[in-house]
């Protein structure tokens, strides 16, 4: 009778087996470690936003002072290539309200930024059915996100509406 | 016939030396990065967790002050003039009582350094702080004291800073301000005595002035902390104002006033709705725009502010360690800022090297002043 003591398996890894772990968790910390600039290009991207939203709530506070003027805001459109403003003539205010903006809008740098203001009741304002001699303003500011890390530049939309009623 | 026992013996050759050292260097190369990248990811989450604390305290800072910019107001008496606060307040420019009060410590005509800083009228508020029953009295055509709804309520206004003699005032109804003299229990007794055409219904809610500075403090006392800071002074009667550090790492505040009838050679010194041409160029520009260091030395009258801009700037509080092992931040701001009129640059405390390495966020708004008066 022959018995056949074989030992336990003690083959262990081999080198290959270990080195494609090792590519392995290197591919899944360098994951971890693209989240982090993703985290930090999102922080920048909510910077951009809020200091779009003052951008924008700037347009509205000026045209609140000149409310009675509002319609002469109708179809403000302002990018480092455009300046349509109403005149001075027109509006002087709403002019230099609307030169004023463009230059604050362009110092933010953010790339193709447009700052528009539309009144969807625009001149001459007609009376709804209360009468009332008011406006629906729109404020919008639109931009690009620099591209980062292989994800596509967005544009970015703020959007700001309010009704304008003068006194 | 003895049983022959054949054991044979697997795979007992153990490593070589050779495959040790093979295995002892790929192991080294693994937890040496797994090690730099943790320390990365634990420094980019603080760097992280400063820019969204950055953003956030310019944010609160901005929605603060233009919240109290639109409130503040609520015609002070030119005579007596004593502000809300008594003689020492910070809402007196030139010594006459003011809704707003711009203050620089730079002369209007120097370069302007460090912040600025602004001092406003504003009410403060409750549910329970209202008339009770009509003013004046049925029968008569003045007063020179109120009855509130409860004891109560006066004792809660004179907790909150209302104190007899001069530099506390109420509102009734936002409409009428008037100084508090004395007052004990459900009864406020005024300072001056008041003829009216109008009565004020019972009910009519009434208001506790208080004397709102904005600035920003710079020294951990001011702060709790190794600051800058936006500091708020509530000064509401002859109680000592109280300073309190509200938003963490503001360090620039710059305000520009527009006003509408403040300069005489303008249409006669007479409000239009057109916001006085300053540089005479016929267009409304930003150069007509007053800087508070122009405004608080020129003898304007601040009751004629109808827009203020505010700009902000905040920085984080603690400064990056930098990516990685051993590696200094790098530039995070990358020239000193211009804020308004204000030059970083040009303060005697600025330093390039430590100026450039704090995360910088800066917000500009146009603030309507909706309620302006003296």
């Amino acid at each position: 009778m022959t018995s056949r003591v074989s030992g336990p398996n003690q083959g262990g890894f081999t080198l290959i087996e270990s080195m494609i772990a090792a590519v392995i968790l290197t591919v899944g910390l360098l994951a971890l470690t693209g989240m982090q600039s993703f985290s930090l290009s999102k922080n920048v991207d909510a910077s951009n936003q809020t200091r779009v939203t003052n951008l924008a709530a700037d347009m509205l506070e000026r045209i609140q002072f000149n409310r009675r003027g509002a319609a002469s805001y109708h179809n403000i459109s302002v990018s480092s290539s455009t300046t349509t403003c109403p005149t001075a003539t027109v509006n002087i205010m709403a002019n230099g309200d609307c030169t004023q903006w463009r230059a604050l809008l362009l110092a933010s740098n953010l790339q193709s930024i447009v700052g528009t203001v539309t009144l969807s009741n625009p001149i001459p304002p007609a009376l709804d059915a209360l009468g009332l001699n008011r406006n629906t303003v729109t404020v919008q500011v639109t931009w690009n996100e620099t591209a980062n890390g292989g994800v596509l530049a967005a544009t970015k939309t703020v959007r700001l509406v309010t009704v304008i009623a003068p006194e | 016939m003895g049983d022959i026992k054949h054991v044979q013996v697997l795979c007992e050759r153990g490593f070589t030396l050779i495959e040790i050292m093979i295995s002892l260097v790929i192991t080294t190369v693994i937890v040496g990065a797994g090690y730099t990248v943790l320390t990365m990811t634990h420094k980019a989450t603080i760097a992280n967790e400063q820019t969204v604390g950055t953003q956030q305290n310019a944010r609160t800072a901005m929605e603060l002050i233009a919240r109290d910019i639109k409130l503040s107001g609520f015609r002070m008496l030119t005579s007596p003039s004593v502000p809300v606060g008594g003689a020492g307040s910070d809402c007196a420019p030139g010594g006459v009582a003011a809704a707003i009060s711009p203050t620089d410590a730079d002369a209007a005509t120097s370069n302007d350094k460090g912040p600025d800083s602004l001092a406003l009228v504003v009410p403060k508020s409750d549910p329970t702080w209202t008339l009770n029953g009509v003013v004046p009295s049925a029968g008569s055509s003045s007063f020179s004291t109120i009855a509130l709804s409860s004891a109560a309520a006066v004792t809660s206004m004179q907790t909150e800073g209302m104190k007899d003699g001069a530099g506390a005032y109420v509102t009734i109804g936002g409409v009428l301000t008037l100084p508090v003299a004395s007052s004990i229990g459900a009864t406020i007794t005024f300072g001056t005595t008041t003829s009216l055409p109008v009565t004020f219904p019972d009910k009519t809610p009434v208001q506790l002035l208080q004397c709102v500075k904005y600035s920003v403090g710079t020294t951990a006392a001011e702060c709790g902390n190794a600051g800058p800071c936006l500091l708020r002074k509530v000064d509401s009667g002859t109680d000592p104002a109280v300073t309190t550090n509200i938003v963490d790492g503001v360090e620039d505040l710059q305000f520009a006033y527009a006003c509408d009838g403040c300069n005489a050679l303008i249409n006669s010194g007479l409000p239009n709705r057109v916001i006085d041409d300053f540089n005479g160029n016929n267009t409304f520009d930003q150069a007509d725009f007053q800087t508070d260091r122009v405004w608080a030395f020129g003898t304007f009258d601040p009751a004629t502010i109808r827009m203020v801009q505010v700009n902000i700037v905040a920085r984080q509080g603690k400064q990056d360690q930098g990516l990685g092992e051993g590696k200094a931040s790098g530039t995070l701001t990358a020239a000193p800022l211009q804020v308004s009129d204000h030059l970083h640059s040009a303060d005697t405390a600025y330093n390039p090297s430590t100026y450039k390495a704090f995360r910088r966020r800066l917000l500009t708004r146009t603030v309507d002043t909706r309620n302006m008066d003296q």
